[in-house]
């Protein structure tokens, strides 16, 4: 039978955002990223040179050079010598774990830095029972922090073939490439430090000490 | 009456509403997660596995891996090669002649497999000669010494420590 429209019939019910689609593309995107994410920051330290090399007066260029770090670590002390001059830079009595003790170490490598600034690279004679975990402390203050570029490999090599061709001597070489380094060391960490805000008192104290990293990162071990 | 009854609840019955389960909570959890997950997702298509039961030490490094073959080497004197292991130093942590051969054969048989794929095909990456050397950080120099020693005579010559972000 035939019925009027009523009011009170019911209107009918909107419906809601249906969410099963979302959930499912969630659940499945998440389950994809869960197996592919990777909490744990890994990195390495490495040199590009082979691990173990000839000795520095193999080449003629090695010839030359005056200064090459190489730095004894025992669990008794860490010693710091120019293997050229066979000359003791440095002896610290071993005291792993102790902040003061990391902090002289860092300090004497960045000395030593600051005095030849072309030198990277660095002979590492360690006894076979110090740790790894101590052994990768000493690499930490050797490779340094901050990868500030100053003048590259290739450049120097350019540089100092036109040095010598304009007839400088090789100690005069080393004295004037030195200097040109650390001004652009002292450069590059102005702009830094401008950047981050300090004002010029702050900045002329830091640039003075140049504290910084790309210190030596060409690491062999000695055989 | 029963009769009247089970007509009224069979009427009841129809016009239940049906059961919606309230999801925007677990959305929202959802996609928080997603966020967090989207941050922390690496395509770089190299990643390394560590075994159970080397704790790697920390460093200030910031250079990435690289691909290379990965030696570990456990606490306990267990020696993996791509995760697999190889061989068990005994008598607390003293190197033997055997072991050497089986590390060193190990090494020159991957290596051998990497040239082979790379006659094989030209976008093959080729033998690249890096070790990636995962050690617990409590072992001495000396097993560290000796697997680059191993892996040297083998043909590989660049050494990776691996470490994690302090």
């Amino acid at each position: 039978m035939y019925s009027l429209p009523s009011a009170r019939r019911k209107k009918p019910k909107a419906d809601g955002l249906n969410l099963t689609p979302i959930l499912d593309v969630v659940f499945v995107l998440i389950f994809f990223l869960l197996f592919s994410v990777q909490l744990l920051r890994i990195y390495e330290i490495g040199s590009d040179l082979p691990i173990y090399q000839e000795p520095a007066e193999s080449t003629p260029q090695q010839k030359k050079k005056k200064f090459e770090l190489k730095v004894y670590v025992s669990n008794k002390s860490i010693r710091f010598v120019n293997s050229l001059s066979r000359k003791e830079l440095e002896r610290f009595e071993t005291d792993w774990g102790n902040e003061e003790f990391e902090q002289s170490i860092e300090q004497k490598i960045q000395e030593i830095k600051n005095e030849h600034p072309t030198e990277r690279r660095v002979v590492i004679a360690t006894h076979k029972k110090v740790t790894y975990n101590n052994l990768v402390m000493i690499l930490d203050k050797l490779r340094g922090a901050d990868r500030i570029y100053e003048m590259g490999l290739a450049q120097q090599e350019k540089r100092r073939q036109e040095l010598e061709d304009e007839g400088k001597r090789a100690e005069e070489i080393d004295d004037i490439l030195n200097e040109e380094i650390l001004d652009e060391r002292r450069r590059l960490l102005t702009k830094k430090y401008r950047e981050q805000g300090k004002t010029d008192e702050e900045i002329l104290e830091l640039v003075t000490e140049v504290k910084i990293g790309n210190l030596f990162n060409q690491i062999i071990f000695e055989d | 009456m029963a009769n009247k009854r089970f007509i009224r609840n069979r009427t009841r019955r129809a016009s239940a509403e049906p059961f919606e389960l309230e999801m925007s909570s677990l959305l929202d959890i959802l996609v928080i997660l997603l966020v967090f997950l989207l941050k922390n997702y690496s395509v770089d298509e190299f990643a390394l596995k560590i075994n159970k039961g080397i704790s790697i030490p920390d460093s200030i490094s910031k250079t990435l891996t690289r691909k290379g073959i990965t030696i570990q080497m456990s606490k306990d004197f267990e020696v993996f090669i791509e995760e697999k292991l190889i061989t068990t130093l005994e008598n607390d942590g003293q190197w033997s002649d055997e072991q050497d051969v089986l590390i060193k054969n190990e090494l020159l048989a991957l290596k051998e497999n990497t040239e082979q794929i790379e006659m094989q095909s030209d976008k093959a990456s080729g033998f690249n000669g890096i070790i990636n050397l995962i050690m617990d950080r409590e072992l001495n120099y000396e097993h560290i010494d000796k697997l680059m020693d191993i892996s040297a005579d083998s043909g590989y010559e660049q050494f990776k420590f691996i470490v994690i972000e302090s």
